[in-house]
């Protein structure tokens, strides 16, 4: 089966540092897989090439088949890739209400058909009522929600989600994984979710890839790395998440 | 613990209020305290009075509309897109607003004038009149919509952009996201360029085109001398200066010190099929910038300027680095109480705001009333009266740039100090100043270039034999040797050049701020 998302021998340099070197992976229909690493490993860096927003000096970036980025060379555009994306500073557009947010993606669709999109999207992480708000006018959770919301009304083939939950206090951060993992498994998006923390990485992925140095250091599932890490910097990770930051 | 030095802060603060309030406030006070006495208000109820006040508030509207029209798509275009060679075609463009309007003015009589390079008799026409007084101002200004758009757009939180690109095409990411945050900074800059406008007095009068500022200039320093109908006629002035402060304040807020960013190099967006349209017209516009500096090169003997270069080059760097230090030194001290949110510190950059936006007569007329007395001759006969005009009108320059700075980098830096004894004074010169010199250093050179294009208040006051290069070649424009001031006008422009180019040097490389 084809894979919604495939990295394939992937180098990227940034001045005179290789942020991605000879990164492969592939994430397929369905699958949430947890890109776990320590600070500047690359995991941010993977997600903007995966998004589109820079291109690898080497390697190929397949999305469902088609190839989407290749050395030097973003083939197909952002916009044009059908990838949502929850950024970890949210970047909730903060002159745009609620509605306006979630509907600035969504203009090809005819007025009707839009507001139906966006109100179902909102009844189901609950903020029914909230639409005519803006950003600044919410809560942090409500914001969480909103960012959420935005890149499932796209209906994506493929959503990353960077380090969406940073920063939250832990009863906040556990509400919202379970929403983000009830939501993900219903829309049978293939999802990368960036994080440090192993704790969330076991709550919501089906895989966990360690990278390090922009390296794949190791991939499977939680319980796999746990029982048999290939480098003591596996152990470390997923014994003791404060000892590893965010990119 | 600094307990003991809780002193230094408010004295420090108290200098720079005093400074401020005796350059920019007392001004104001004293132009009311004229009234009282002047009996010059019947030039109030004159209709030509007001239909000239109109014309003007007209003339510096269309102006303004011109100038955001040009200005805010080249600002967008030269910070944000892949336009060929982008970061010299924004030195082109935005030099020109370093430089006095009126040379720029002078330079298109050199071009566009009757025996101008490319000039005819209608060229003439349209030149010295309204329309062509509306185009020269906004060529002039235009670069400041361009350069306040462009720190807009860089205080944008990437992310946004990086969100918005997920879902739409660059232009409808520039017109509905970046545009619309920007939009504050864009209102900023129509609001500057509108209050320049409005005070400009050199270009108008050059252009033979009667505007409100020179009939008060007639008053003060022409031939229908009478300050009584001149503090009279500044009053709808100084309301104008008020309702432009209130928009301001009304537009930003709390949100003044971050609607702005600090230049750093972002993502350009690639333009595509468009590319070659809108590099040529980027560049087609940059260059029409220096097309009136060419026509003053090309005019100018340097052979003849022997004589004429006086006083007024020495007059105008040292005056001009004396306010600008006074200007950067109370730009640390106020700057930093804005960016902590300090109440004194923001009514210290209101006035200083109001002084900036206020008609420059307003301010020289103020001046003029509060320093002209036979005490304080020894402030009113000499160069110090043009410094403390530089001061009063150029404070802000050096308060918003460093209150900026400081509110985008944390508060830890300076608490770490604190927390171990450093007091005010050390934290000041060991911290604040070190991590932000680029800022100070950028604060310094952009007063000093301000009071370099001063005309329109220095023209009202200055001393005998402290007359300033501009000064010089205002009053030799009527009947000097057009080679002459040409050559004079070129000096200036180099003057400029060379602050410009030392700028360039000492702002190059990486900043410290966190």
């Amino acid at each position: 089966m084809t894979p919604a998302i495939e990295l394939d021998a992937v180098r990227l340099r940034v001045g005179t540092t290789m942020v991605l070197d000879e990164l492969s992976f592939g994430v397929a229909a369905g699958e949430l897989l947890a890109l776990l690493g320590p600070s500047g490993s690359g995991k941010t860096t993977a997600i903007r090439a995966i998004l589109g927003f820079v291109a690898p000096d080497a390697g190929v970036i397949r999305l469902g088949g088609r190839v989407a980025s290749e050395p030097r060379r973003v083939v197909i555009p952002p916009e044009q890739r059908g990838v949502g994306a929850v950024f970890q500073d949210l970047a909730l557009w903060p002159h745009l209400t609620v509605h306006g947010n979630l509907a600035f993606g969504l203009v090809h669709l005819a007025r009707h058909e839009r507001d139906a999109r966006i109100a179902a999207v909102l009844e189901r992480v609950d903020l029914t009522g909230k639409a005519r708000r803006y950003p600044g006018e919410l809560s942090g959770g409500e914001r969480q929600r909103v960012a959420i919301a935005r890149a499932l009304v796209l209906e994506p083939r493929v959503i990353a989600l960077d380090e969406p939950l940073a920063n939250l206090d832990v009863i906040l951060k556990r509400e919202l994984l379970d929403l983000f993992a009830a939501l993900l498994r219903e829309r049978r998006a293939a999802a990368i979710y960036v994080t440090h923390d192993p704790q969330e990485a076991e709550a919501i992925a089906d895989r966990v890839a360690v990278i390090d140095a922009g390296r794949l250091v190791q991939v499977g599932t939680i319980a796999d790395l746990r029982a048999n890490p290939t480098l003591p910097l596996v152990d470390q990770l997923l014994s003791s998440p404060r000892r590893a930051r965010s990119d | 613990m600094n307990v003991g030095r809780r002193w230094q802060e408010p004295v420090a603060l108290g200098v720079c209020a005093a400074v401020l309030l005796g350059c920019a406030a007392a001004p104001f006070v004293a132009l009311i305290g004229e009234g009282q006495h002047a009996d010059a208000y019947a030039l109030l109820s004159a209709g030509s009075t007001w239909s000239l006040l109109a014309r003007s508030l007209a003339i510096a509207g269309a102006v303004t509309s011109l100038a955001v029209v040009i200005g805010v798509p080249l600002g967008v275009l030269l910070g944000r897109s892949d336009v060929g060679a982008r970061r010299l075609a924004l030195f082109v463009h935005v030099f020109p607003m370093f430089l006095p309007p009126f040379l720029l003015a002078l330079g298109w009589f050199h071009v566009l004038g009757q025996s101008g390079a490319l000039g005819t008799r209608a060229t003439a026409g349209v030149l010295f009149a309204p329309a062509g007084l509306v185009v020269v101002l906004a060529l002039a200004f235009a670069p400041i919509v361009s350069s306040l758009t462009l720190l807009g757009l860089d205080a944008i939180d990437p992310s946004l952009i990086d969100a918005a690109r997920l879902v739409a095409r660059p232009p409808r990411v520039i017109a509905r996201i970046l545009v619309p945050i920007a939009w504050p900074a864009i209102v900023l800059a129509a609001l500057v360029v509108f209050a320049l406008a409005f005070s400009e007095l050199g270009v108008p009068m050059f252009l033979r085109v009667r505007v409100y500022p020179a009939a008060v200039f007639a008053r003060l320093g022409g031939v229908d001398y009478a300050p009584g109908e001149a503090f009279a006629l500044v009053l709808p002035q100084l309301a104008v200066g008020a309702l432009i402060l209130g928009l301001e304040r009304r537009v930003m807020r709390r949100r003044s010190l971050t609607v702005l960013g600090l230049r750093r190099e972002q993502p350009a967006f690639a333009l595509g099929r468009w590319w070659p349209v809108a590099t040529i017209l980027c560049w087609a516009i940059a260059l029409l910038g220096l097309v009136p500096i060419a026509a003053l090169a090309a005019r100018a003997s340097w052979r003849e300027l022997g004589p004429w270069i006086g006083s007024s080059v020495g007059n105008t760097l040292i005056d001009g680095a004396l306010a600008a230090t006074v200007i950067a030194a109370c730009g640390i001290v106020v700057g930093r109480g804005l960016a902590r949110g300090q109440l004194a510190a923001r009514a210290l950059d209101a006035l200083a705001l109001l002084a900036f936006v206020a008609p420059s007569a307003v301010l020289g007329a103020g001046l003029i009333a509060v320093w002209n007395r036979p005490e304080t001759q020894v402030v009113y006969a000499t160069s110090a009266i043009v410094v403390v005009g530089y001061v009063a009108r150029y404070a802000i320059l050096g308060t918003r740039p460093i209150a900026i700075a400081l509110a985008r980098s944390t508060v830890a830096l300076e608490d770490a100090a604190a927390n171990v004894g450093a007091g005010y004074f050390r934290r000041l010169v060991r911290i604040v100043i070190p991590i932000h010199a680029r800022t100070v250093v950028a604060a310094w050179l952009l007063a000093l270039v301000f009071c370099l294009r001063d005309l329109e208040t220095t023209v009202l006051y200055y001393p005998p034999g402290g007359e300033t290069l501009l000064v010089q070649i205002f009053g030799l424009e009527a009947n000097g040797k057009p080679s002459v001031i040409a050559g004079l006008a070129m000096l200036h422009v180099a003057i400029t050049a060379g602050v410009v180019a030392l700028g360039l040097v000492l702002l190059r490389g990486r900043t410290r701020a966190p």
